[in-house]
């Protein structure tokens, strides 16, 4: 039961909403929690114990471990330590066996274990306060709407929510556009991208142009973004339903004015946990230019196995990182000087050609369609099968590309500035059709 | 201020009042197979969450108004092929994709070995795609992405050399374009495409076909939409007429016997307008597909007999081969075990006519059966 499945959203969702709506203030999170844990074991029933022990463990060394005046300041930084390695083994031991058997899934590993991580960590530096509930410490763990990807959150900003929650119209109505806009980009968007990707990925390789390979990337990347940020989306809008605000995870990426800026707008809370909890520690860019350089390559290649246990991720995230760092060092001087337009297309192209690396299986055939990119080999800029291809969903890309910008939301902002009340009749019945059509492509 | 809350108020109580009414309505539509699926599934949570959605997407409200919706907007965004089936102005046109070249190998290879063992004669006639001969009406650069099919059928008939004898349906039925050679709604020739085989196939077998304005053409009088639109939806304005020859000159006995495995109909014509037939004006031809189909003509000068293997497509010609065979026997493979073909006594004819559409003889491993009757070919002792 995925969230964007029919059975999740005509009766999971308003079944778990009318009982916490009408459940008294005490009750509420102990439904979230029940209700996740439901959720978790509709979804993945062998893997839910293991997923619970590993964050039992990280609660009960929070509680009475950690700042305990009978425990050494240094014992606790050993235990820290031993956690932390704890966790990542937990993570990188199942995404192996994920990578490995095709058939299992994983889900929120990630998410469950390093909101966890976080916390031990920030409780260590004082820079949260200790989580004595148990049903609390779950929902922060593992609330349903973001088991999928997240957004990772930190228990300063979430944890205190759960002492007030209550559903009130706004937050409503707020969750319901979001949530709509989140299920419209998996249901209609990401499928669509994924659709003519697999299309043009069809073509066999001898028979491949310059075009088509340049569109099944685009379409490989818009799917994997469409993908990421309609969860996010989903998780804020189920979130913002039950009276929880979760942050952001993606910020129009593609509008960006460099790769490091596109890094920082692609899944945020990932890379503001990496940047918090590795970068950091190794000193980010105070140790001078080679140790920065370093910094940035294994931050950037940590990214790329965020998404999965594969040599052509972490290659990924390396090339990216290369022009990070360039523009680190040296953009200061020359960027700003650029029209901001041919930037964006800069790094939009840029970031295009990564995809090429993050979406295939192995070194040989990224570089094979790097060349074919690049109109290397003798490749044709079009052949027919590509131009019927691309002929045929023209107006698919162009959506694709114009819900990537920020287009509408600043239209939006801008109308809801003018007229707020006919804004908000608008948006809702705007957002009902939305809905309704989404439904329309799970059937 | 209080008009802005109560605007919110009452838009948060359409959606609410919407989704939980959805979902209300979804479950008084079949009000007890719900609960049954999740008393059965507790034990199986996932089960349960799999049939939970189907049975969201069968029975939900507005099921089909949705699915209309979906390919609504598909065709506005420009989509000109939906699920492999390409929307013309003039009908649906299935787009023919082969699978590995394995299985019409296979098929080939049965073919050619039943035609070595049997002592009457063999033909073989693979009927070409609608994809392939109206790609006039295809949207452009799609014919560029289609299998070339004349080809493929010409390098297949080759294979038969020597043992049966290939009739090319391409040039023919590409010549005849412009008739309503393939049902718009359905992925088989229509009567006027059984005509167009009929007489590439007698001419190959050096007879004279019957000319086509010695047959009245009648027409059932429901619309018929086929499979291919049922895939879609059935959200398109085209619908079939299925058409029936009426040979003029003679009124011919028929005796139509189908043989089904745990029932068996028999009609006396070839084209029963029952009322059971006409809800689905496709069955009005032979009554229908069956595993196997007898045909007996009364009337009909000689004895001989012929076996036809294939798939829905023969019925469409078989009507107009009755004039030349007083027995005809139609197998279908897909419908028939190895066991039953078996059974199949292919010495008592005097032709065997193989016809299929590509896509049955590409993708459908058809060969254990045909060596099934191969098999049971009684073989003369040296």
């Amino acid at each position: 039961m995925t969230i964007y499945s029919l059975t999740f959203i005509f009766l999971f969702l308003p079944l778990t909403l009318l009982i916490y709506a009408i459940s008294p203030q005490k009750l509420k999170s102990y439904i979230l929690f029940l209700s996740s844990m439901v959720f978790y074991w509709l979804n993945s029933t062998t893997l839910l114990a293991s997923v619970m022990a590993n964050t039992t463990l990280d609660f009960f060394y929070g509680k009475f471990i950690l700042h305990n005046p009978k425990i050494s300041q240094k014992t606790s930084k050993i235990l820290l330590n031993l956690m932390s390695l704890k966790s990542i083994v937990f993570v990188v031991s199942f995404s192996v066996y994920a990578e490995l058997s095709s058939t299992f899934y994983l889900l929120g590993v990630t998410i469950s274990a390093f909101t966890s991580l976080g916390y031990i960590v920030d409780l260590y530096h004082n820079e949260c306060d200790k989580i004595d509930s148990f049903v609390d410490y779950g929902v922060f763990c593992f609330f349903f709407g973001k088991l999928y990807i997240g957004p990772l959150v930190s228990s300063k900003q979430f944890v205190p929510q759960l002492a007030t929650l209550k559903c009130t119209v706004d937050k409503f109505i707020e969750g319901f556009v979001l949530f709509c806009h989140g299920f419209a980009k998996i249901v209609i968007l990401e499928s669509a991208a994924t659709a003519l990707g697999e299309k043009l990925n069809g073509i066999p390789l001898s028979q491949q142009s310059v075009l088509g390979v340049w569109v099944m990337v685009m379409c490989n990347l818009f799917a994997v973004y469409y993908r990421l940020s309609g969860y996010s989306d989903m998780a804020r809008g189920i979130g913002a339903m039950f009276g929880i605000n979760i942050s952001p995870n993606f910020h129009y990426p593609f509008q960006s004015e460099s790769v490091t800026e596109f890094f920082s707008n692609f899944n945020i809370s990932a890379n503001r946990f990496v940047r918090k909890y590795i970068y950091q520690s190794l000193g980010a860019e105070d140790n001078g230019g080679l140790s920065t350089c370093m910094n940035i390559m294994l931050i950037t290649m940590i990214m790329g196995l965020w998404y999965g246990i594969s040599l052509n991720l972490v290659l990924w995230g390396g090339f990216l990182g290369i022009f990070i760092i360039i523009e680190t060092m040296w953009g200061e001087k020359y960027l700003h000087v650029i029209p901001s337009f041919l930037c964006r297309v800069g790094t939009f192209i840029i970031v295009t050609m990564s995809f090429t690396i993050y979406s295939t299986y192995s070194l040989e055939q990224a570089t094979a369609y790097f060349k074919m990119m690049l109109g290397m080999n003798g490749t044709t800029l079009i052949n027919p099968v590509s131009q019927y291809l691309i002929n045929s969903h023209i107006v698919v890309l162009a959506v694709l590309l114009i819900c990537a910008t920020g287009l509408f939301s600043r239209a939006s902002k801008s109308i809801s500035a003018k007229v707020p009340t006919a804004w908000t009749v608008c948006s809702v019945f705007g957002n009902v059709i939305l809905f309704t059509v989404t439904t329309s492509y799970l059937m | 201020m209080k008009i802005d809350i109560w605007i919110k108020r009452l838009l948060t109580l359409t959606i609410s009042l919407l989704v939980i009414g959805l979902t209300a309505v979804t479950m008084i539509k079949t009000p007890f197979s719900f609960n049954e699926k999740i008393v059965a599934g507790i034990a199986q949570p996932l089960v349960t969450t799999e049939d939970t959605h189907q049975y969201f997407r069968e029975n939900i409200i507005f099921a089909d108004q949705l699915r209309s919706l979906k390919l609504f907007l598909d065709k506005m965004v420009g989509y000109v092929e939906i699920d492999n089936v390409f929307i013309t102005d003039d009908g649906l046109i299935p787009r023919y994709t082969p699978s590995n070249s394995d299985i019409y190998i296979a098929n080939t290879t049965a073919i050619k070995n039943y035609a070595l063992a049997s002592a009457g004669h063999t033909a073989v006639m693979i009927l070409p795609s609608s994809s392939a001969i109206y790609q006039d009406k295809l949207p452009a650069y799609a014919t560029q992405t289609l299998t070339n099919e004349k080809l493929f059928i010409e390098e297949v008939n080759k294979e038969f050399s020597g043992c049966a004898m290939a009739v090319n349906s391409y040039p023919i039925f590409f010549g005849n374009r412009h008739e309503y050679l393939y049902f718009k709604t359905h992925n088989t020739i229509t009567m006027t495409g059984g005509y167009i085989a009929y007489s590439a196939l007698i001419e190959r077998l050096g007879l004279v076909p019957v000319d086509e304005n010695a047959f009245k053409i009648q027409y059932v009088n429901s619309d018929f939409y086929g499979d291919v639109a049922g895939k879609l939806g059935n959200n398109y304005d085209i619908s079939d007429r299925v058409s029936q020859y009426h040979y003029i000159e003679e009124n011919t006995l028929y005796s139509v016997e189908h043989w089904q495995r745990y029932a068996s109909k028999e009609y006396s014509s070839l084209y029963p307008n029952g009322s059971f037939n006409v809800l689905n004006p496709k069955n009005t031809i032979l009554g229908g597909m069956s595993p196997r189909i007898d045909i007996t003509s009364y009337t009909t000068d000689g004895n001989q007999k012929l076996l036809v293997i294939g798939d829905e497509n023969a019925l469409s010609v078989i009507p107009f081969l009755t004039l030349h065979y007083g027995e005809i026997t139609f197998v279908s493979p897909n419908l028939l075990t190895a066991g039953e073909m078996e059974k199949i006594l292919s010495s008592d004819y005097s032709l065997t006519l193989f016809i299929t559409s590509i896509e049955s003889y590409t993708n459908i491993n058809w060969a254990s059966k045909i060596n099934a009757i191969t098999l049971s070919i009684p073989r003369l002792l040296g």
